[in-house]
């Protein structure tokens, strides 16, 4: 099975094919069909020359870390910082983007201005104000995008079914695979040891952190109580 | 002058009473004393028995010339010297230094210039003289150490207009609040601008890359005039009556190919002028010049048609044979004058009363001389590497 065969099946695996129920325009040339429930199925064909054509844009860019990557989405949140890590881009700490972030260059703003020379966005609907930042200042923006996105401002679009964790991180593994394979990191057809996993978003429950309910529902009552003691302390004041 | 000085002085003192263990400091400044008159300022502050007193500033007029009456940085050492030896002849000065600690503050001596020693051509040994003046010992540290370079504007930030015995014009030069402090490039373009990296402005307009600094420009295009074109009061209605504010539209340009529109509202009729020179630095752009016949000389009017619009009004440029001059109302004409356009026939339709968008519209033709794709450009162009990739080691570094 050729290279090209194995990320596409699982590219599949990971859902990435599917789309929502609504079709954009702009999208219309990376829809294969329409599925029974009426979901749009995009053209996995597209999406892998896509990654591979959005991976030499980022390997053509010298200095690694003016490459930014942005997710507003928890969903995509870790899968970003990941490729951040192995590909040493910068990537948004937080899941806001500050306003601000490639425009404001005067020192009153946090100085959280940042000036990179390739975006990569997760959701052009969630991440837009990024997109539109990167539109004033000559910045190339890649972006993850379902059938029911816009591409305005985006110069390469990766079609994906970016509702779940699963398919972001595939296309993001795949992403950092492809650049570290152009920069020689790794060999052409060599299996990269990461795993999807490491990119994917897992939802940290208070039993995982060994908070249990009683804990919490004995804190929520101290705050109460305490506010109750002030309302106490109020009246006599008056 | 000297009642100010005495003022200053008084001040400092009132309410203080001599006690053992009290330390009393006096301070006085703009000590302006011609020797018409004696004066016993000194005796009087000597009176109040201060341990030290401090010159805070202008400790003698050095550039003001008292016969003639005029302001002008002082260009003679000796006539410099002269002035400090005013006061320090005095009978009561001389009383005062020996029993009195005197230190002061640096003072430029441009006395109303407020622009940090800028137009003093003495500025290095009027410092020295200043020092000796003070009684600083010849090899005191102070003597090597680097002026701040702070001036405190006084009609700057201020509601203060008139401007006391003030400066004509002409010698004030561009005002800019903190005299000439250094410039630290905030982009990557400013750093690469700075370090010469950047050989000309045509690099930066070549790959459209946004100039968010104005000192990139004053950069490159050291003669820029500045004509501000309109100027009027807006307001806003506020509960407690209108806030009326200034708009200034100035338009910037070398005569040659650049042309830079720019406006702002400010408070003050100057700080409306100086952001919108700011402004329109932002803005700049290149102008494209074209023949209307024969390709003889250099080109001397708009290379094609070009047209642009702002609000209502529509500015129609159309190439004109040489020596026609530039056929257009009063306000475009000078934003044509700016770019360097000699000849030019222009149409306007709309509301060009409305000067704002007049100016705009016009500024609109003239950057559409470089959209314009002329059958010379058919070419193709070898696609080059923005200077951000160029230079992206250099700035990588400078992190």
């Amino acid at each position: 099975m050729s290279r090209k065969e194995q990320d596409i099946k699982r590219l599949i695996a990971s859902q990435c094919h599917i789309g929502t129920k609504q079709l954009h325009f702009d999208m219309k040339r990376y829809v294969s069909h329409r599925s029974d429930n009426g979901s749009y199925i995009l053209n996995l064909e597209e999406t892998w020359q896509h990654i591979k054509l959005a991976a030499r844009v980022i390997a053509a860019i010298d200095q690694p870390q003016d490459v930014m990557v942005v997710s507003s989405r928890p969903i995509g949140q870790r899968a970003v910082i990941k490729f951040a890590h192995y590909t040493q881009a910068s990537s948004t700490r937080s899941a806001r983007w500050t306003p601000g972030t490639l425009t404001n260059q005067s020192n009153s703003a946090s100085g959280k201005f940042q000036e990179p020379q390739l975006l990569i966005v997760t959701d052009p609907h969630l991440d837009r104000q990024a997109i539109v930042e990167a539109s004033y200042v000559n910045i190339p923006v890649i972006a993850l995008c379902n059938s029911d996105t816009p591409l305005q401002y985006v110069d390469i679009p990766i079609p994906v079914g970016n509702r779940d964790t699963k398919s972001i991180s595939m296309i993001y593994w795949l992403l950092a695979r492809e650049v570290k394979i152009l920069r020689g990191e790794l060999g052409q057809n060599e299996e990269w040891d990461v795993l999807v996993d490491l990119f994917y978003h897992k939802e940290i429950t208070n039993d995982q952190l060994g908070v249990t309910d009683n804990l919490v529902k004995q804190e929520a009552e101290g705050e109460d109580h305490e506010q109750q003691v002030d309302g106490e302390k109020a009246d006599k004041d008056w | 002058m000297l009642k100010l000085l005495l003022i200053l002085v008084l001040a400092s003192l009132f309410l203080t009473q001599a006690a053992e263990n009290q330390l009393t400091i006096a301070f006085g400044s703009c000590f302006k004393f011609y020797r018409t008159h004696d004066t016993d300022v000194f005796q009087r502050i000597q009176s109040f028995n201060p341990k030290y007193f401090f010159w805070l500033g202008d400790a003698a007029y050095i550039d003001y010339m008292p016969i003639i009456g005029i302001w002008r940085a002082e260009a003679n050492e000796t006539r410099v010297k002269e002035k400090f030896d005013i006061t320090n002849d005095d009978k009561y000065y001389a009383q005062f230094k020996k029993n009195v600690i005197i230190k002061g503050v640096y003072d430029d001596h441009d006395s109303n210039e407020n622009n940090g020693g800028k137009f003093n051509p003495l500025k290095e040994s009027a410092k020295q003289l200043y020092l000796d003046f003070i009684g600083e010992s010849k090899d005191s540290p102070l003597r090597k150490q680097d002026v701040e370079k702070r001036g405190f504007g006084r009609g700057g930030r201020g509601q203060r207009e008139r401007r006391e015995g003030g400066a004509p014009r002409q010698n004030r030069g561009p005002r800019r609040f903190g005299g000439e402090q250094e410039w630290t490039p905030l982009t990557k373009l400013g750093r690469l601008v700075k370090a010469g990296k950047i050989k000309s402005l045509e690099t930066i307009f070549q790959f459209s890359i946004p100039i968010k600094e104005y000192q990139i420009v004053d950069h490159f295009l050291k003669n820029l005039k500045e004509e501000p074109l309109a100027l009027g009061p807006v307001q806003k209605q506020t509960c407690a009556g209108q806030r009326t504010r200034f708009k200034a539209y100035v338009v910037v340009g070398d005569g040659h190919q650049h042309i830079g529109l720019g406006w702002k509202s400010a408070k003050e009729v100057q700080g409306a002028i100086k952001g919108a020179v700011i402004n329109a630095k932002l803005n700049l752009i290149p102008v494209r010049k074209g023949y209307w016949g024969n390709k003889i000389a250099q080109p001397h009017t708009v290379p094609c048609k070009v047209t642009g619009k702002e609000g209502s009004v529509r500015v129609r440029l159309v190439p004109a044979p040489r020596g026609t001059g530039i056929v257009a109302a009063i306000t475009s004409k000078k934003v044509l004058q700016m770019a360097g356009i000699q000849d030019c026939y222009t149409q306007s339709k709309g509301s060009t009363r409305t000067r704002s968008n007049f100016l705009k519209a016009t500024f609109h033709a003239l950057k559409e001389t470089y959209n314009f794709l002329t059958p010379d450009l058919w070419g193709h162009t070898k696609l080059e590497s923005t200077p951000f990739q160029e230079h992206s080691e250099y700035l990588a570094a400078l992190k």
